[in-house]
């Protein structure tokens, strides 16, 4: 890993669908690294043979039985779209840009 | 009055669910516009003769037909069609809610000043943060304007706060009580709690809140204890830990309160004992990074198309943490960063387990420093993520913790933290209630003076 982890704020938020203004992309860019240099440092710790632990209960695969039960009303589910017509909720064409 | 004294109040008939909620009403019109802890009020009217006990919620905890905003503009108007668990459980059993508390904007945060709204003040020094990202929680409570409030911690929200604010907030183990319906953070780490004047009352809250919801897949089957069952049956013969790696770079106040709250325990018969988690210094860059991604994962539903407007909208710390997370999980770093990070948690969550086969608990300080003023840390976002270096741990292994208060440094609160086993919470309260019994320092109430004497 580089020593000072610079992360490419433009590209990031792209995949992070993020809307920047320039200000902030150049304000987050110092700042980010500053942090990043902070986590750096966990490249310097031996975790040869280590296990992740991606959650801390003993549970594993969670299951129910396959049976449909009420859930929220299409009335709820629409309530709060910015735009909707009856039961369904608009939103942007996929090939759109914006 | 707290909790207890309500529900006593009540069993004896000395007074009117009106005139328990006419105390705190005015309470809140005395000092409310010093404080700042609400985002939203309740018009509230409980039944005549019912036995109703005001509560107020954290602004991430979902309540039905009530605005939730996350203390952020891109929920601005968003009304939950449904309520968390842990508000249906609370409301079943008679708590009714003033409001919805102000906290860091999504709970990104440890002074509160991260919210999108406004910046809550800590009651004993309006000049000082509350501590975040609870905020609104632990100053509502502080200031007597509810006898519980609802909170979250992730890496040390709740304890944070509490610590500055002379209350006692719970960490429950992770798992203990339901995430459901609570705005998510860190899904691997958001211990669902609350924050009350005294440890009895925490006590008897968290009885209500705990145990397994279908809702919630990583809720634990695990029987709920009477967790005021032992209450009060003292620390002797009990060993706790005191870890070396918690006793460094502290402010010398926190030292001395430490030591009188160590002090205390050994006189009231506890064994006490040097202990090591070895990987201490670690996990503070390990939950900034698995804590960034998670958040990264959670965020990317506010879409601003099925709720909630567009994305921009998002505050300063939430984009900060959108770009890190996003970052340590892209492909060519998820390896280096994210994967790298679960492996040094396993190694945060061994030394506990390895700590927790000789003593019975873990007492610590809960900050390295005293409350901060208002605007001293909040420009530097690695300064606000420090106050967190003695909480996170906890958080990365599941452990429960208990903050309690340990005393003051010059009228300002300094609190303390009871770590215990998984699912351990009823022993915590022992050994919390013991350190009150003899302190009581939840009498001393806040001043609402702008300053203290440092």
């Amino acid at each position: 890993m580089d020593v000072h982890t610079k992360i490419d704020v433009e590209v990031v938020s792209q995949l992070a669908k993020l809307p920047l203004s320039e200000a902030e992309k150049t304000k987050f860019s110092i700042q980010l690294e500053e942090i990043m240099a902070f986590v750096d440092e966990l490249s310097l710790v031996d975790t040869t043979g280590v296990n992740e632990t991606a959650q801390v209960t003993e549970k594993n695969n969670e299951k129910r039985d396959d049976i449909a039960k009420e859930s929220l009303s299409v009335g709820d589910v629409v309530v709060n779209a910015p735009q909707s017509e009856g039961s369904f909720i608009v939103t942007k064409g996929v090939f759109d840009e914006s | 009055m707290n909790l207890n004294d309500i529900l006593d109040g009540y069993s004896n008939k000395s007074f009117s669910v009106h005139e328990v909620f006419t105390t705190f009403l005015q309470q809140i019109d005395k000092y409310e516009s010093k404080v700042h802890s609400f985002i939203t009020r309740i018009d509230i009217n409980p039944k005549d003769g019912s036995n109703a006990i005001p509560i107020a919620h954290k602004d991430i905890y979902s309540t039905k037909g009530i605005e939730t905003t996350a203390a952020s503009h891109i929920l601005k108007g968003y009304v939950p069609p449904y309520s968390a668990t842990s508000v249906i459980r609370l409301e079943s059993k008679g708590f009714e809610t003033l409001g919805k508390l102000n906290c860091d904007a999504f709970a990104h945060g440890t002074t509160g000043e991260n919210s999108d709204i406004v910046i809550t003040k800590n009651p004993y020094d309006l000049s000082r943060v509350p501590g975040g990202s609870s905020s609104g929680s632990a100053a509502a409570v502080a200031a007597g304007f509810v006898p519980v409030a609802t909170a979250t911690d992730t890496g040390g929200s709740i304890r944070l706060p509490s610590s500055y604010t002379n209350t006692v907030g719970i960490k429950p183990t992770y798992g203990r009580v339901s995430r459901y319906g609570v705005i998510a953070m860190t899904s691997s780490t958001d211990s669902i709690g609350h924050i009350t004047k005294t440890v009895w009352d925490s006590a008897y809250v968290l009885g209500i809140t705990a145990g397994y919801d279908e809702h919630d897949a990583t809720s634990s089957r695990i029987d709920v204890p009477a967790y005021t069952e032992h209450i009060d049956d003292g620390v002797s013969g009990m060993t706790l830990g005191l870890p070396k790696e918690y006793l460094v770079n502290i402010d010398p106040e926190i030292e001395r309160v430490f030591n009188e709250v160590v002090a205390t325990y050994e006189k009231l018969g506890a064994r006490i004992v040097e202990v090591s988690l070895p990987h201490t210094h670690n996990a503070l860059s390990c939950y900034y990074i698995i804590t960034p991604s998670e958040i990264s994962s959670n965020l990317g539903r506010f879409d601003g198309i099925r709720f909630g407007l567009d994305r921009s909208k998002f505050g300063e710390e939430a984009k900060r943490r959108i770009l890190i997370g996003t970052f340590c999980l892209s492909a060519g770093y998820y390896d280096e960063y994210y994967r790298k990070a679960q492996k040094v948690r396993t190694l945060v969550k061994n030394d506990f387990d390895n700590v927790f086969t000789s003593v019975d608990a873990i007492i610590a300080p809960v900050s390295p420093v005293l409350a901060p003023r208002v605007g001293s840390v909040i420009d530097d976002p690695l300064k606000t993520y420090m106050l967190d270096v003695l909480t996170v741990p906890v958080n990365l292994a599941g452990n429960p913790s208990l903050s309690v208060p340990g005393g003051f440094s010059h009228g300002l609160p300094v609190g303390f933290q009871i770590i215990g086993k998984h699912f351990d919470e009823q022993l915590l309260y022992t050994i919390g209630n013991a350190y009150e019994k003899e302190t009581q320092h939840y009498k001393t109430l806040p001043t609402f003076s702008d300053s203290t004497t440092i």
